[in-house]
């Protein structure tokens, strides 16, 4: 079972419970910044009068997953994507690379690591749910098996066309996400990303790097083969230059 | 004596760019103390909305492109047998050596946790492009130094390993070629991965061929300047009967460069940005025309490109191209969707300027030392 | 159509209008209903007069609904707190955080304002 977040931005009131949960959880140190940090790995924004979460997405096919060099992040199988600070070297290529936005860098640490939400894999991998999920007073972050998620967002499309934009947020989206979101007005005025595209990101740089063996076989076989035919015609050429002197 | 006549006086007897040399020495040394102690933040002007500047932009980029000319050469020689370049093969390795000892420096410094840099070689990630370029790096500096070695073990008169090298020099010239030619690339792979955020003019599929092809060019560049500023320190001469058919290969190089540049653009519809040109059609436009149209259409012309100047002009100007190209890629075409201006802060220039300082020191240490050219170099001293 | 009876008359049917619409939307909007957590029952310690029940209920809206006016700084909010002090009040930590006799209550003097006396109030 794959789990994931609803947040439902008609039903948040701003009240903060998330990121206080998330803060004690992952015991990051205070205060609650206005937005998300290395610190402060979720938060509510206020955007347009409306409340709107900050957080990880954690897609089915992460890119900072695939960029990492020594694979510091990792997507579990029951949906969360983690982060070994462990091994990370601090290439920041994650940073560089989430179409969301997502990872933040501790810029002030003489020994700096990235922070984002992790979306409580340790309470998941114990059978509960996460700690913003947990404590949020409305329901607008509910926690669940993912695709059910979906349907539950769908059904609250279908059942109210007149309050919500007709998209759940995180199914398309980088080849589709386990966070998903619902909103009564257009994304982007949520300053949300909507020029993310549908297909998993990895896979533009797996066309290239797929073909590296292959490519190392070809072009070496031709160098070598340059190498061989243009040595024999300078053999060639000597030796003839060599017999035209001593003939007779 | 006043402040200003004593200074003077010391800058006439050290010598101007000894002067220089020093003063920038000393304030990398602080900047090197700050950035260590203090991290990141204390000393750039990087930020989550821009994590990468200078130090990759400038650095890494261009400094593993400008060393191109290793490969060009070692290929020239050894792989296409044309051995009259040979002269002009062991500064090329030099050039290039050192350019990747100033790489790993500047990583060094830009990695968050730079001494877990070794963490690549027991962690992998094969999917990941940083992977494969942390490991090309690593291969072909080791490469570089293999190709280097001859030069150490004649000055010691090491005639064993010499013989030995000697045997394994086509394959060991063939993993170089393939190892640069795949790190290059991929050094443009790097950005295949955010399209939604690199500028149409800069993103294509095609990145990873371009970085290839504008790296031969502007490693031919460096070849020529290498020459022509080792010219002047050292009283060498330069050697236009070898350098103006480099540069020929070179107008080709850039030739095809542009032509699947413009292709590029047309096909993606990119090009109409020129015709109401903003911020990046303008940063655009001067890269193709500084580093592109200019050394192309002079070096075209015969009179210029046996003329040592005209062919040391059209090489700076094809180098300053390509290294306008990387920080396009890497900075000017990442501000739009960063929402930020980048601009790198007074320490991350100093450090730049530093390595590429130390990179001159080395060389030029190197060649009094050294038998890096074919007679022994009569430079003045330094 | 012309004349000022109509104007005059144009401007309470207006209001009229105005009011209808508001209060429609307000039937239409959906209302989040808070889910607050349960009263908190802190039992009698040896020296305390009696036990103090905490509700939510009646402080979430002085809190202008912001869970964070006390959470996580003066309380967890993951895990109930399960002993508070006069000690620590009077640092001006838990509940001493505001009652301190300036933002809310104070702690001295009438014992009965928290916690429940024994034998009635």
């Amino acid at each position: 079972m794959s789990v994931g977040l609803l947040f439902d931005s008609t039903r948040c009131i701003g009240c903060g419970a998330c990121s206080a949960a998330c803060k004690e959880a992952n015991a990051l140190p205070l205060p609650i910044e206005e937005h998300p940090t290395a610190y402060t790995w979720t938060v509510v924004e206020r955007v347009d009068g409306v409340n709107v979460r900050r957080l990880c997405f954690h897609c089915a096919q992460p890119t900072c997953v695939s960029v990492c060099p020594v694979s510091a992040l990792r997507k579990t199988p029951e949906g969360p994507v983690v982060y070994d600070a462990a091994r990370c070297i601090g290439c920041r290529y994650c940073i560089m690379a989430c179409p969301f936005g997502v990872p933040k860098y501790q810029w002030d640490r003489a020994i700096p690591i990235v922070g984002k939400c992790v979306l409580c894999a340790d309470r998941v991998a114990r059978g509960l749910p996460t700690a913003c999920a947990a404590v949020c007073p409305t329901g607008a972050t509910l926690f669940g098996e993912r695709n059910g998620l979906v349907r539950e967002a769908r059904r609250r499309i279908a059942a109210n066309p007149d309050t919500y934009v007709d998209h759940v947020y995180g199914v398309t989206e980088a080849g589709g996400t386990s966070v998903l979101m619902l909103s009564a007005v257009a994304f982007e005025r949520l300053g949300m990303k909507t020029d993310v595209p549908r297909r998993p990101l990895p896979l533009l740089t797996w066309q290239i790097l797929s073909k590296v063996p292959s490519f190392v076989g070809v072009f070496g076989a031709l160098l070598f083969g340059i190498h061989w035919i243009t040595k024999r015609r300078d053999a060639v050429r000597a030796y003839e230059a060599e017999h035209r002197e001593n003939a007779p | 004596m006043t402040g200003a006549s004593a200074v003077q006086q010391a800058v006439r007897r050290i010598g101007f760019w000894e002067a220089v040399f020093a003063v920038v020495l000393v304030l990398f040394a602080g900047v090197t103390v700050l950035r260590f102690t203090r991290g990141l933040g204390a000393v750039t002007n990087l930020s989550d909305q821009f994590p990468w500047g200078l130090w990759i932009g400038f650095d890494v980029l261009c400094g593993v492109g400008l060393a191109a000319g290793a490969f060009t050469l070692t290929a020239t020689v050894h792989v296409f047998n044309l051995h009259r370049f040979e002269p002009i093969v062991r500064p090329a390795i030099l050039t290039g050596f050192l350019g990747y000892l100033l790489v790993i420096g500047g990583l060094l410094f830009d990695l968050g946790q730079p001494w877990r840099i070794w963490h690549a070689l027991v962690f992998w990630n094969p999917h990941s492009v940083m992977f494969e370029v942390a490991w090309c790096v690593m291969l072909y500096t080791a490469v570089l130094a293999i190709e280097f070695s001859p030069v150490v073990f004649e000055r010691w008169r090491l005639e064993r390993p010499r013989r030995i090298l000697r045997s394994i020099t086509t394959p060991l010239v063939i993993a170089g070629v393939i190892l640069s030619t795949l790190h290059q690339s991929s050094l443009g792979s790097l950005y295949l991965i955010v399209p939604s955020k690199l500028h149409p003019l800069w993103y294509t599929p095609l990145l990873p061929y371009l970085f290839v092809i504008s790296a031969i060019g502007a490693g031919i560049g460096m070849t020529i300047l290498e020459s022509y500023l080792s010219k002047r320190a050292f009283g060498r001469h330069l050697e236009m009967d070898l350098l103006e058919p480099l540069a020929r290969c070179m107008v080709v190089a850039l030739g095809v460069y542009a032509l699947l540049r413009v292709i590029v653009i047309m096909q993606s519809g990119a090009a109409a940005m020129l015709l109401n040109p903003g911020y990046e059609a303008w940063m655009f436009l001067l890269e193709m025309v500084v580093g592109v149209v200019l050394p192309v259409g002079l070096l075209l012309v015969e009179r210029v490109r046996t003329h040592p100047t005209g062919l040391v002009v059209s090489a700076l100007l094809a180098v300053l191209g390509f290294v306008m190209n990387r920080l396009n890629v890497s900075v000017t075409g990442m501000e739009g969707a960063a929402g930020v201006r980048y601009v790198p802060s007074w320490m991350e220039v100093t450090v730049s300027l530093g390595l590429v300082a130390l990179g001159f020191a080395l060389f030029a240490l190197a060649v009094r030392y050294l038998p890096v050219f074919p007679e022994p170099a009569r430079g003045r001293s330094s | 159509m012309e004349g000022s009876g109509l104007r005059l008359g144009s401007v309470p049917g207006a209001v009229l209008l105005v009011a209808v619409f508001a209060v429609s939307r307000a039937a239409t909007e959906p209302t989040p209903e808070l889910r607050l957590p349960p009263d908190v029952t802190y039992n009698k310690a040896e020296t305390s007069p009696g036990p103090v029940v905490f509700s939510h209920a009646t402080h979430v809206p002085l809190a202008g609904n912001k869970c964070v006016a006390c959470h996580p700084t003066s309380f967890s909010i993951l895990q109930p707190t399960s002993r508070i002090t006069h000690n620590e009040m009077q640092t001006g930590k838990k509940c001493g955080t505001c009652h301190n006799g300036t933002k809310a209550s104070g702690i001295q003097g009438d014992c009965a304002h928290c916690h429940q006396l024994e034998g009635g109030s």
